[in-house]
């Protein structure tokens, strides 16, 4: 991988990248570092990584420290905070938001890599260490769990 | 077979995408069939995610790395440097500026002992006692040979000269070398030539000198009879001239 690679890479995935840590771990300023770890670690390791699949090696790193960042956050968050948003009654789009932060971080990850980026269940595995069987599964109980939030909002006709 | 344990699953593949043409009819036929999973069918259509828009994050700026392309300014600038100084060792040489059109080769040229006999160079040699060396400069031939575009040779043999210092073969004492450079202004002083020719003058014993001086003043008593004879005659002549105090003017008196 090149400089010109890597810094392609940042051009284009930088984005993405933040979105994705920031639905995983609930936080800008969170999500920001977990991005610019996951860039770090991409330089460092950039002559092991295919240019062509820089993206994914992103996604797996971010995904990793994002885990990293969640299982220090537990510790912090409380319960009734959680409640909290709960209560809001925003429009669907955010009540899917916020639905998406209550999945767990493997089905809310597979769900995103699904949604946002239009990853097939093999490139997902890939990126999460995943089999097809593992991914399809966790992302039938990921849909199932938005579809009971949501039936339970009364926010769909 | 579709029935009420396998439907949310096969709902959940429609909306994935995964169902062929004939397991989509059959699950609308389903459907049409039991109403009451057509709200749960629109439920799940609701579960994907709305894809939102990407912002550029302002810090990915600072995680570019320098050196973009394949020539940093870096590179670029010591290329052009190379480039110019090249242009102008070109522009600037000898043979371009005379004849740009000629290719030229110097060869140096030993001069032999014929040109030198016939006048064409004499080697000068010029003794610099102080240095204790002998510079010498001798005529240095070199032959130039012109090259034209259609390939004639043309020779021209050009003058010049070629130094060449060596040591002198009976240099002067260090103490007389030294002394005489550090004070240039006595060099013409009568005590200092004799204070250097007495340390120049070698030590003979005090002996052989003294006989070498009997030997010496002896010859000379032999040369100086004829002169005192002539000195009697000369005194003769004069004695003829008659004294007076008057000094002749005219040379020819």
């Amino acid at each position: 991988m090149t400089i010109t690679d890597y810094n392609k890479a940042v051009v284009d995935c930088s984005g993405v990248l933040l979105r994705f840590a920031r639905k995983l771990v609930q936080d800008n300023a969170l999500a920001q570092d977990t991005v610019q770890e996951s860039f770090m670690r991409l330089w460092e390791h950039r002559s092991k990584v295919d240019a062509t699949k820089a993206k994914s090696w992103l996604y797996t790193t971010c995904y990793r420290e994002s885990l990293l960042v969640i299982s220090k956050q537990k510790k912090k968050v409380s319960l009734p905070e959680i409640a909290d948003r709960e209560n809001d009654n925003p429009d669907l789009k955010e009540v899917i938001e916020k639905c998406l932060g209550n999945l767990p971080e493997v089905q809310r990850s597979i769900l995103m890599l699904r949604d946002y980026e239009g990853y097939d269940y093999k490139e997902i595995g890939e990126v999460l260490s995943l089999n097809e069987s593992q991914v399809k599964v966790y992302l039938f109980r990921a849909r199932g769990k938005m579809k009971e939030l949501i039936k339970d909002l009364n926010l769909v006709i | 077979m579709i029935h009420e344990n396998n439907i949310e699953e096969r709902i959940f593949e429609y909306h994935e995408g995964l169902l062929d043409a004939a397991q989509k009819e059959e699950l609308m036929a389903y459907l049409h069939e039991h109403p009451e999973w057509q709200r749960d069918f629109a439920i799940w259509a609701q579960s994907r995610l709305h894809p939102a828009t990407v912002e550029t994050p302002a810090f990915h700026l600072g995680m570019l790395k320098k050196g973009t392309g394949t020539w940093s300014w870096g590179k670029a600038s010591v290329a052009m440097a190379a480039i110019f100084s090249t242009m102008a060792i070109w522009y600037f040489w000898p043979s371009n500026s005379v004849n740009p059109e000629a290719d030229t080769q110097i060869i140096p040229v030993q001069p032999d002992s014929t040109a030198a006999a016939k006048g064409d160079g004499v080697a000068v040699s010029v003794v610099d006692s102080v240095k204790g060396i002998v510079v010498t400069a001798a005529p240095l031939k070199e032959k130039t040979t012109t090259i034209n575009n259609q390939g004639e040779k043309s020779s021209e043999v050009m003058d010049n000269m070629q130094t060449q210092e060596e040591p002198l073969a009976s240099p002067l004492p260090d103490e007389a070398r030294t002394s005489i450079s550090s004070d240039t202004s006595r060099l013409h002083s009568p005590a200092l030539v004799q204070e250097q020719s007495e340390k120049l003058e070698p030590k003979i014993p005090s002996k052989q000198l003294l006989a070498a001086k009997d030997s010496v003043s002896a010859k000379q008593k032999d040369l100086e009879v004829p002169s005192k004879k002539e000195k009697k005659k000369i005194k003769h002549k004069f004695s003829l001239k008659p004294t007076s105090d008057i000094v002749p003017t005219n040379s020819n008196f």
